[in-house]
């Protein structure tokens, strides 16, 4: 089991601010500062060489990365991958080839039906920015709530540099790092569990944006 | 971690675990060897604890609703009764929805009798928007076969889609059309549980959704019709309680 956020009496999974452990009902106090940090690393995918089944149209294998080429505004690529998990870090690298280029990751994936959702991070270069919301979507049509709407933040690079952007998560505590430095912590509990995926796309305009890896480790 | 000789699919979520694991990483249930050998999930029971919120609908309206008798559309509507509030529709779902609370871990249940053929009343709980969508856990229940069932749920304004947890089933604390029945539905973390008639249906491990709004909602099991009589479900009370530290 993960360490983050067990129950230190019998060690069974906790709830972030729960009042009790629902198992051996020990009472729980959340004064301590959660902090969840990458422990053994499960998957390390280079996106360049990776076999991808049901790879996006729109991308594209050159010998740095995988070029998605977005050639209308608003609109994103993405591909799923990882086993299904409740804990766990996440993150993607990459660069904005062109001022309206984004790139970031899904956690927590999961099907109802035909109906997908998942978190999306996502980092806007171009503005040194990030976005955190809750997706939903069919085929057809898809639906979001934004949790943290564009948001600068230094240690994002610039166009055509390249940035990591990652996702800790462990029950409703998530963590949002960008080159290695915590961005923000946030509390959302909507999302349990699911799959990861990568993500790139366009905001304003077409764009392309070069991906080179998606990497996961287990949360402690 | 892949499936090979020292690990099984989890009971609860279906990734691999060690056969002698007592807990997966992956979803976070806890596990044991059932007598079989095999791995079982180990779920804590859910207490009730302190009720949030009644409504005594005698006398009072459906959560989310200002009176007792209201229209709400040319095909559904509520009456109120002696015994509580009528709610009728000609087909789709009508949602009495408590508007003032987001909770993790609750328990909510509801009494009715459905008066007409084809209806399924449900208690749901963390009902959470995605933009205009929204998804959330229902326990229900059909009078007409008897049958229950505890799904997950995502609703647009343009379709919908279930993935069901325990059921449907025929069950039979489940009372017939025209008799009284007590629907519960009992979240606490990833544990959900669902009740009928103070019988436990079953439990079952879903850490998916995490929050959410609690409601009743009544709906019929055909299409909708402006032409056809309307189904009628009399709700006499529905009750929101903490859960038991």
């Amino acid at each position: 089991m993960s360490t983050v956020l067990t129950c230190e009496s019998c060690g069974g999974p906790l709830a972030y601010g729960a009042p009790s452990c629902a198992y051996c009902r020990a009472p729980q106090t959340w004064e301590r500062l959660v902090s969840i940090e990458r422990g053994s690393p499960f998957l390390s995918i280079e996106l360049a060489r990776e076999p991808m089944t049901n790879q996006p149209k729109s991308a594209s294998r050159q010998a740095d990365g995988l070029l998605i080429t977005t050639q209308v505004a608003d609109w994103t690529s993405w591909h799923r991958f990882g086993p299904k998990l409740r804990n766990g870090c996440v993150a993607v690298t990459g660069k904005s080839l062109d001022p309206t280029g984004v790139f970031g990751l899904y956690a927590r994936m999961h099907a109802e039906g035909e109906a997908l959702a998942a978190y999306e991070l996502m980092i806007y270069p171009g503005h040194r920015a990030w976005r955190l919301r809750r997706e939903l979507w069919w085929p057809s049509k898809a639906y979001a709530s934004v949790i943290v709407d564009w948001e600068r933040a230094p240690a994002i690079r610039g166009l055509g540099q390249d940035n990591e952007v990652e996702l800790r998560f462990a029950d409703s505590v998530f963590q949002v790092l960008c080159n290695g430095h915590r961005v923000s912590t946030l509390v959302d509990a909507s999302f349990g569990f699911g799959m990861l995926g990568w993500i790139g796309g366009s905001v304003g305009g077409p764009a392309r944006t070069l991906l080179r890896t998606a990497s996961a480790w287990h949360a402690r | 971690m892949t499936l090979d000789a020292a690990t099984v699919p989890c009971p609860a979520c279906a990734q691999p675990v060690h056969r002698s694991a007592r807990g997966c990483d992956a979803c976070a249930v806890r596990l044991t060897l059932g007598p079989d050998g095999r791995l079982v999930t180990v779920l804590p029971p859910v207490h009730p604890g302190e009720v949030i919120v009644g409504y005594d609908l005698t006398r009072q309206a459906l959560p989310g609703s200002s009176s007792r008798d209201e229209t709400w559309s040319k095909v559904d509507g509520c009456s109120g009764v002696p015994e509580g509030v009528i709610v009728w529709l000609r087909g789709g779902m009508v949602w009495a929805a408590q508007r003032y609370l987001r909770i993790r871990d609750v328990c909510v249940r509801a009494c009715f009798d459905t008066l007409d053929e084809g209806l399924r009343v449900r208690v749901v709980a963390r009902k959470d928007a995605v933009g205009v969508a929204s998804v959330w856990y229902e326990m229900a229940v059909t009078p007409d076969d008897r049958g229950a069932r505890l799904s997950r749920f995502v609703s647009s304004p343009d379709r919908s889609d279930a993935t069901p947890l325990l059921g449907p089933m025929p069950h039979a604390s489940v009372a017939p059309r025209g008799a009284s029945n007590i629907v519960e539905l009992r979240v606490q973390g990833p544990t959900l549980e669902g009740w009928v008639n103070g019988q436990r249906i079953g439990a079952v491990h879903d850490p998916t959704l995490g929050i959410g709004g609690v409601a009743l909602a009544v709906g019929s099991v055909g299409n909708a019709s402006e032409t056809r009589p309307p189904l009628r479900a009399l709700v006499r009370w529905f009750e929101v309680r903490e859960v038991q530290a």
